[in-house]
């Protein structure tokens, strides 16, 4: 009967196997074996050495790129755990059940949101000739009105801040039944040894809030690696490559510059930094749990 | 199937009696695999005598372009007497992306649709890889729709220059340029009188006329960053070099009608001989006038909407495509609105300056390529029955009375067919298009990647980022990659 069973399924994993091999795997071989070659799409492949991987290391929009995003996921990472941990505190100390239902639906509503349409928006905001922004700052006595996106200085932080202030529904539903989960025995013993209000958040609620925390950090960190819709949307990797970031530099040298061999060797480069990362937050994830 | 696919999914997520696994353990595996093996596949498959034809949102049937009115449906109507026509011919209307990265994944994979709406700069960097059709072969024959007449297809068209342009570097045509789009300022007629301004007849004039509607508070011109390193670059190159022609490009001084543009290989050799440098004069007064002419349009010229800023009058004129016109006549703005053409720059301006009208851009509206889809059917062009069908659906669209039927339903584009009269609405459009045309296209004369170079690098000089001088070097480094790259290629 088991035997049976385990055919009755046979055909439909054999086609998860095969659509993983097909659409997973072998693009993971492809870009390893391509790496090596100046490929353009429509042409024969020309083997290039290590060319690809000297270049890599050695051009100049991607050294400052890897630069970039290093700075740009750490200031993310900080940013969309903090604010949403806090707004889950705030939430689940409201006293009325109605409320607390109220608030959470009004946070979890700009999820719905497609991704584009909050960039555009953003780009209506901080547009530099009569956005909303430099309207408000001109009012405070701000001189001329800055160039956000147009201006090197500013187009990271501009580009940075779409999504202000970073109340993501992911982290806030995680953050929110993590705290769900702590036992009421907790907080009543915090209250009896006179640890209340934020000191009892700070220094018993956060600590036993250390397996959601991992969770969303190893959730969140590889997608921003990899993403630069942002950047695609609303300043194409520009002013120059002022705000271009490596999974960005990968479209453009494939599909703009048709440089396939070459976007190989940054999605290769992407790829073991991820592998890497990953390996250590399932490390400190495990760790956290079995703690 | 689809039923089948469901009845297998909710048939494996639950349970059932052993009896009833025993009887489904044979239907559940066989649909499995036919979904591999029949229904993937099938997707991909083609249909016989099926034309996918990609016309482009100006005429895409049943929408109405730029929101302007009803819906058309002048290209089904064209498609549809064509299918009477052929037998076993069937026409579908596509729309696809005209993003780099569709032509590069579909095209070369000849999954895109056989017609292609397409800008012919998009084509060209991609012709030697053989994905589009070189249609010579065609255009120098009679048009089998056009009636009794003994005239190519090519010379059914007007505006030579406009083909002549399209060429690639080997000499062939690769696009059926279906209409024109050409440039002019849309101005504000209205302020323009308010403010007591004449219409400028050199460019120091024009600059005198912005700074005097930038008193009045007004921004006084909105062109986007594209309008200023693509056809601003060719204008302004034009007339700084005009006079140089003859040294510099001797074959634009024998006479023709019309002639291809400069190419890629020729702008090179003249690189090598010190042109296009830092110290070429003439390259960095050009570099310069445009950033004094950039100066007088918003500070986000990147992000801006000159249509909008035009038309909520927050500027007084915008730089931009013929297709407004029509796009600004159902807008029904709340003042007049004139159409100018730019003056010349002269000495006063410029002590380089050569005192020539301003050219035009020649330029094609909507063009239609044949992707290699076309002859998947037999690999080769010249004996796929395809083709063939592509080929006289194409003679068909741009022969009378059909021509007429999809152009005139929304007169957004200026007629290309000789014989075809101009609509009303673009008859200021006339007298540009009579002039002579610029012999360049910057944009189009190397690979994607000195396009991408130019364009941010001008971004950073043209907002105040970078000087004359670091971007006139970043250029040379650019002609030098450009080089390298067609000598890898």
């Amino acid at each position: 009967m088991r035997t049976y069973r385990a055919f009755w399924f046979l055909p439909w994993v054999v086609i998860c196997l095969s659509l993983v091999a097909v659409f997973v795997w072998t693009p993971m071989f492809w870009l390893l074996q391509k790496s090596f070659y100046a490929y353009s799409l429509g042409e024969a492949p020309r083997w290039v050495g290590w060319q690809n991987f000297i270049e890599c290391f050695s051009a100049d929009p991607l050294i400052p790129a890897s630069f970039r995003l290093l700075g740009i996921v750490m200031v993310f990472q900080m940013a969309t755990k903090v604010v949403p941990l806090l707004a889950a505190r705030i939430l689940y100390g409201l006293s009325s059940e109605k409320t607390r239902h109220a608030y959470r639906a009004l946070f979890l509503l700009p999820w719905v949101i497609p991704g584009v349409a909050v960039q555009l928006i953003w780009l209506q905001l901080i547009y530099s000739d009569y956005g909303l922004l430099n309207r408000i700052l001109g009012w405070g006595g701000q001189g001329a009105p800055v160039a956000w996106l147009s201006d090197p200085t500013y187009a990271l932080g501009a580009v940075l801040l779409v999504g202000f202030p970073f109340v993501s529904g992911l982290e806030l539903l995680l953050f929110y039944a993590g705290l769900s989960r702590l036992p009421d025995s907790v907080r009543e013993a915090a209250a009896l040894d006179g640890c209340r209000g934020w000191r009892r958040f700070l220094w018993v609620e956060l600590p036993l809030l250390k397996p959601e925390i991992a969770t969303v950090i190893s959730l969140t960190l590889i997608s921003s690696i990899q993403t630069y819709e942002n950047v695609l949307v609303m300043t194409n990797g520009g002013p120059g490559f002022s705000t271009a970031l490596p999974g960005f530099l990968m479209y453009l040298q494939a599909f703009v510059y048709g440089r396939f061999g070459y976007a190989c060797v940054i999605g290769l480069m992407l790829f073991l930094v991820i592998l890497a990362l990953v390996y250590v937050t399932r490390r400190w994830e495990a760790r956290i749990h079995a703690e | 199937m689809s039923r089948v696919f469901c009845v297998c999914i909710l048939s494996s997520s639950r349970r059932i009696p052993h009896k009833k696994v025993v009887m489904k353990s044979w239907f559940s595996p066989l649909s499995a695999w036919v979904c591999l093996f029949l229904v993937l596949p099938g997707a991909v498959w083609g249909e016989a005598g099926l034309i996918r034809f990609c016309p482009g949102f100006i005429y895409y049937p049943g929408r109405s372009p730029l929101g302007t009115g009803t819906p058309q449906d002048g290209f089904t109507e064209v498609a549809r007497s064509f299918e009477e026509q052929e037998s076993g011919v069937r026409i579908r209307f596509e729309m696809v992306p005209g993003s780099r990265e569709y032509f590069l994944t579909q095209v070369a994979n000849g999954t895109s649709p056989e017609i292609l709406q397409v800008n012919a700069e998009e084509v060209l960097p991609d012709i030697r890889k053989g994905w589009y059709l070189p249609l010579d072969e065609w255009l120098n024959r009679p048009n089998p729709f056009a009636g009794s007449t003994r005239e190519t297809w090519l010379e059914s068209f007007g505006y030579p220059d406009v083909y002549a342009k399209r060429r690639g570097e080997d000499g062939k045509v690769y696009t059926i340029c279906y209409d024109i789009n050409e440039t002019a300022i849309f101005y504000n007629r209205t302020r323009w009188r308010e403010l007591g301004l004449p219409i400028p007849r050199t460019w120091a004039e024009f600059l005198s006329c912005m700074d005097r509607i930038r008193q009045a508070g007004y921004q006084p011109i909105n062109t986007g960053l594209d309008f200023h390193v693509d056809w601003n670059l060719d204008l302004f190159f034009d007339q700084l070099y005009f006079s140089e022609y003859p040294q510099m490009f001797p074959r634009l001084a024998q006479p023709g009608a019309a002639r291809p543009n400069l190419t890629g290989r020729e702008i090179l050799e003249l690189f090598r001989q010190g042109y296009f440098q830092a110290s070429d004069p003439r390259f960095r007064e050009m570099w310069r006038l445009i950033r004094e002419f950039r100066d007088y349009a918003p500070r986000d010229i990147q992000h801006s909407d000159p249509f909008r800023d035009f038309l909520g009058e927050k500027c007084l004129m915008f730089w931009n495509s013929s297709f407004f016109a029509y796009r600004l006549e159902t807008m029904k703005p709340s003042f007049e609105i004139g159409i100018l053409y730019p003056p010349p720059i002269t000495r006063e301006s410029s002590s380089l300056a050569t005192g020539i009208p301003f050219a035009s851009l020649g330029g094609a509206g909507t063009q239609y390529a044949v992707a290699k889809s076309a002859w998947a059917d037999t690999g080769n062009p010249r004996t796929s029955p395809q083709v063939a069908s592509v080929i006289r659906f194409l003679q068909w669209i741009t022969s009378e009375p059909r021509y007429s039927r999809v152009v005139a339903e929304r007169p957004m584009m200026i007629p290309i067919l000789r014989g075809i009269p101009m609509p009303s609405l673009l008859q200021d459009f006339a007298p540009i298009l009579e002039r002579r045309t610029v012999p360049i296209r910057w944009y189009s004369l190397f690979d994607l990647r000195f396009r991408d170079n130019l364009r941010r690098n001008a971004e950073l000089y043209l907002n105040g980022f970078m000087g004359l001088e670091e971007f006139l070097k970043t250029q040379e480094g650019n002609f030098r990659q450009a080089e390298t790259s067609r000598q890898e290629s």
